[in-house]
Order: C-alpha cells, then structure tokens, then sequence
C-alpha cells in the first residue's frame, strides 16, 4: 500500500512552475530539494484533506463524500481557518474593532496595547 | 503577454486537479468512500490557492535570510505549524540529503573505477607501441 502511495503525487516541474508564478520578485528561485519538499507536502495537504472530508462523511452516515463534508473540514485544514489573529482584526479598515470601538478618533490618534488591550 | 500567463495558470491548475483526482481516487478505495466531482474540484483549487500562500512565505523566508534562492530549510519553515506535517517533512529532506549522498559516494566511485581502468587501457596502448 505504501509503494502504491509513492507512485502518485506532484510532478517536481509542476510544482516548481506553480510556486514560481506566485514570487513577488523575478530573482527569487526554488532550489531543486524544496521543490521535491514542496511536492510532498502538497500531497499531504491534499490527503489530509480527502481523509477528513472522508471522516466528516462517515460521521453523517453519507456513502459519498459531498462538497459540505469538505467546507465542514476546511476551516481546520487552512491556517487561520475563521480564528482570527488580534493583528488581523487592528489591520482591518472600516467596521473593524477598532473602528467600532474608537469611532470618531482622528486617524492619527496612536493607541497602546497593554495587555492585549487597545487604549488611547 | 497576459495571455500566455492565463494559459499556463490554466494548465497548472489542471495537472494539480489531475494529481488531485488520482490522489482521491486511491483514497477512496483505501477508506472504500468516494469523492463527488465538486469535492474533488474544490480540493484541487484550495490546494492550488494555498501554493500562492505557501510561495510568497517561502519567499519571505528566503529574503530574511539574505538569499534569493528558496531552500529546504525554507519548507521546513513553512511546514513548522502542524508538529506531524514537520517532522515529516524532516525526514523527507534527510531522506533526500541521504540519496544525495549516495549519489556522490556511487559517482565518486564510478570514476576511481574509472581512472584505474584508463590507466590500464593507456599501459596496454604504450605496450602495443600506439
């Protein structure tokens, strides 16, 4: 069974090619071993996907696995999911905490953070 | 040509749904329960969305350490969140460092083997006065 899992996966080129297309800067390029790392991990990524929305489906007594055994499971798959860092929700602009809670304060106003806490 | 970067997009996009399906294929006969076409579709694009997350860390990671060529160490980074994910990324990098170097003990050997056999080959011509 191992063999048989060795044999699929993403092709080196493929990945390089994919990973490549999303720098930001023309001198930036993926040494050959963290292509291949790359590859492998991608495959987990898509297992770990496949096995939980394989899961959530056995859990709802569902012979096939459908598009919300899979939304069921993203959230924990995807860093971040719906948790939301305290870094994510200052560096929101309009409606954010922020926002909400110090409306009426001029832009330039600093805030402190103490305790994880905004004050002015 | 904006054209051309749409067409290669494309095609990335189909060789990771095409890995994507056989990937859950195997795995639906392993755990003998199928995907549905849409399931496979949306594993195919949330792991290429995530490959544009994964490049642009992997860059940062990069340039933080003064280099412009990402590395493994780069990948193990970026794997560092979930403790299983790392370690198994661990070990496929000794694993490829290990192949590495069995590579170069077998070439190393190869030319020895090599050398030894011309200077053979050139004691045998000087003998046949060539």
């Amino acid at each position: 069974m191992a063999d048989k899992d060795a044999e699929i996966g993403f092709k080196k080129e493929t990945v390089s090619k994919l990973l490549s297309s999303s720098f930001k800067e023309d001198k930036t390029r993926l040494s050959g071993d963290a292509a291949l790392l790359m590859a492998e991990l991608l495959k987990v990524f898509v297992q770990e996907a496949a096995v939980r929305s394989q899961k959530q489906a056995e859990s709802e007594d569902c012979d096939q696995v459908d598009i919300e055994h899979f939304e069921k499971i993203l959230p924990q798959l995807v860093e971040g999911g719906k948790r939301e860092s305290f870094i994510d929700i200052l560096s929101r602009g309009k409606g954010g905490w922020v926002e909400q809670h110090h409306s009426g304060h001029k832009k330039s106003q600093r805030f402190r953070v103490v305790n994880w806490r905004v004050q002015e | 040509m904006s054209v051309d970067k749409d067409e290669t997009q494309l095609r990335l996009k189909a060789a990771v749904h095409y890995t994507v399906g056989r990937l859950c294929q195997r795995m639906g006969e392993v755990h003998r329960r199928e995907f549905s076409r849409q399931v496979l579709a949306a594993i195919a694009e949330t792991a290429f969305r995530q490959c544009d997350i994964f490049a642009k860390d992997l860059e940062a990671f990069a340039r933080h350490a003064k280099r412009s060529t990402v590395s493994s160490e780069d990948v193990k980074l970026v794997a560092r969140r979930s403790t299983a994910l790392s370690i198994y990324i661990q070990n496929k990098s000794e694993e490829l460092n290990q192949e590495q170097r069995d590579l170069k003990k077998k070439n190393a050997g190869k030319r020895k083997s090599r050398d030894t056999e011309e200077r053979a080959e050139n004691k045998d011509k000087t003998k046949a006065g060539l």
